[in-house]
């Protein structure tokens, strides 16, 4: 999983050799190395953060967990992939994990759960007409915003996080073809509303 | 031929999309939590040695610092009491493990006789409660007759017979299909080898009376 996510990795500056030093001197405990990481990708997380949990605080709130698991088990880190791939992977399955905390508290009433899904629908999952849909950075973020979180949380794995739909089963515990419609789903709900 | 539009549209402005920042006062916060749990460890990064890692100390402290700070979380990650030493946990572990094979390994005598425990657990702890009567019962037998070696040696030819036919229905155990049958057998010997030693204890009481009878006072 870890070589999968290295050949789509597109979030933050990472090549390869890039921040090797910066991470050994992580390993050693330096704390200006870390802080120097952290400037690096602090940003591209946070936004990954932000677009699956769809809340400012919470997404400040797991970025901080997630920085410091990083830091602290960075000596597990055998760069196997980019740093930023790996962070990444933290990232993620810290914001999915809050997700999953917080439904306990909000059983949301649409039910469309991460995971939950009434089988394949054909006639659901009918690409939309993408012509004369005008896309502008504002109005997709918004409305991505505006999607169930089921449909927001793979859309944003697989549109933004260039995770495949084997990787998106994997870590919200689905099937890849329950990713699959539930991508195709969102996607139209997503172009709807963008008409 | 526009099908791909979106996925297109995200994949040029990606950058675009990465425009929101964290409040600036977040690395502090992460300073601190990885200040806190180097102290927790004992060495910290104070004089930029290496924390030991401990993760799973590291990962209740997050936990519970967590909990403090938002109300909301209810993380997957909280398996147990949040601060609970997760070496604590293990020792009692094995702690309440030992103990319990102990106390079956005295009512069972699994190290003893295995066979018997993994196929008729109920007749392994009458098999192991008749076994104690009889080595009580033998060691006494023992002492009571140290003054007369011969007669020792008596009695016991009388019950290595009885022990040696209990070695063989042993033996024949593993390789019997009619293993309950076997075990009610054993256990019937290890009933006689009782009768027997109760019967020699009693004779030998007979006979010291009667020498203390004879011997004049």
């Amino acid at each position: 999983m870890l070589n999968l996510l290295d050949s789509n990795q597109n979030a933050g500056p990472t090549y390869p050799d890039r921040h090797a030093d910066l991470v050994k001197r992580c390993q050693q405990g330096e704390r200006r190395a870390q802080y120097e990481l952290y400037q690096q990708y602090v940003k591209a997380m946070y936004n990954v953060c932000l677009r699956i949990l769809n809340h400012e605080a919470e997404a400040e709130d797991v970025l901080q967990e997630a920085f410091m698991d990083a830091f602290t088990h960075i000596g597990s880190f055998r760069g196997q992939s980019t740093f930023g791939a790996w962070l990444k992977q933290i990232v993620v399955n810290r914001a999915i994990n809050h997700l999953r905390g917080r439904r306990l508290e909000l059983v949301d009433m649409e039910s469309h759960r991460l995971g939950e899904d009434d089988g394949p629908d054909f006639a659901d999952t009918e690409p939309y007409d993408e012509e004369g849909v005008q896309f502008e950075v504002d109005r997709v973020r918004q409305a991505m915003q505006k999607l169930p979180e089921g449909y927001r949380v793979v859309l944003s794995l697989y549109l933004f996080e260039g995770y495949d739909h084997e990787e998106i089963g994997h870590v919200l515990h689905i099937s890849e073809t329950t990713s699959r419609t539930q991508y195709l789903r969102g996607k139209k709900r997503l172009l709807e509303l963008l008409n | 031929m526009k099908k791909d539009n979106l996925e297109r549209f995200v994949r040029d402005n990606r950058e675009a999309f990465d425009d929101k920042e964290p409040s600036g006062n977040l690395w502090r916060k992460i300073e601190a939590g990885l200040d806190n749990s180097g102290h927790d460890g004992g060495a910290d990064g104070i004089n930029g040695l290496p924390n030991p890692i401990m993760p799973f100390r590291q990962i209740h402290t997050n936990i519970g610092r967590a909990d403090r700070r938002s109300t909301g979380w209810l993380g997957s990650r909280q398996i147990g009491w949040p601060m609970l030493d997760w070496r604590i946990a293990a020792s009692i572990a094995v702690l309440l493990l030992a103990g319990a094979f102990l106390y079956m390994n005295g009512q069972y005598g699994v190290t003893h006789q295995p066979e018997i425990v993994a196929s008729y657990p109920t007749y392994a702890k009458e098999v192991v409660h008749y076994t104690k009567l009889i080595d009580d019962k033998r060691t006494e037998l023992k002492q009571m007759t140290e003054d007369n070696p011969a007669l020792y040696k008596e009695f016991a030819t009388d019950l290595d017979r009885l022990e040696n036919s209990y070695r063989s229905l042993k033996a024949d155990l593993p390789q019997n299909p009619n293993q309950e049958v076997l075990i009610q057998a054993m256990i019937q010997n290890l009933q006689l080898q009782i009768n027997l030693l109760n019967e020699q204890l009693r004779v030998i009481q007979r006979i010291k009376q009667q020498t203390n009878e004879t011997t004049p006072v």
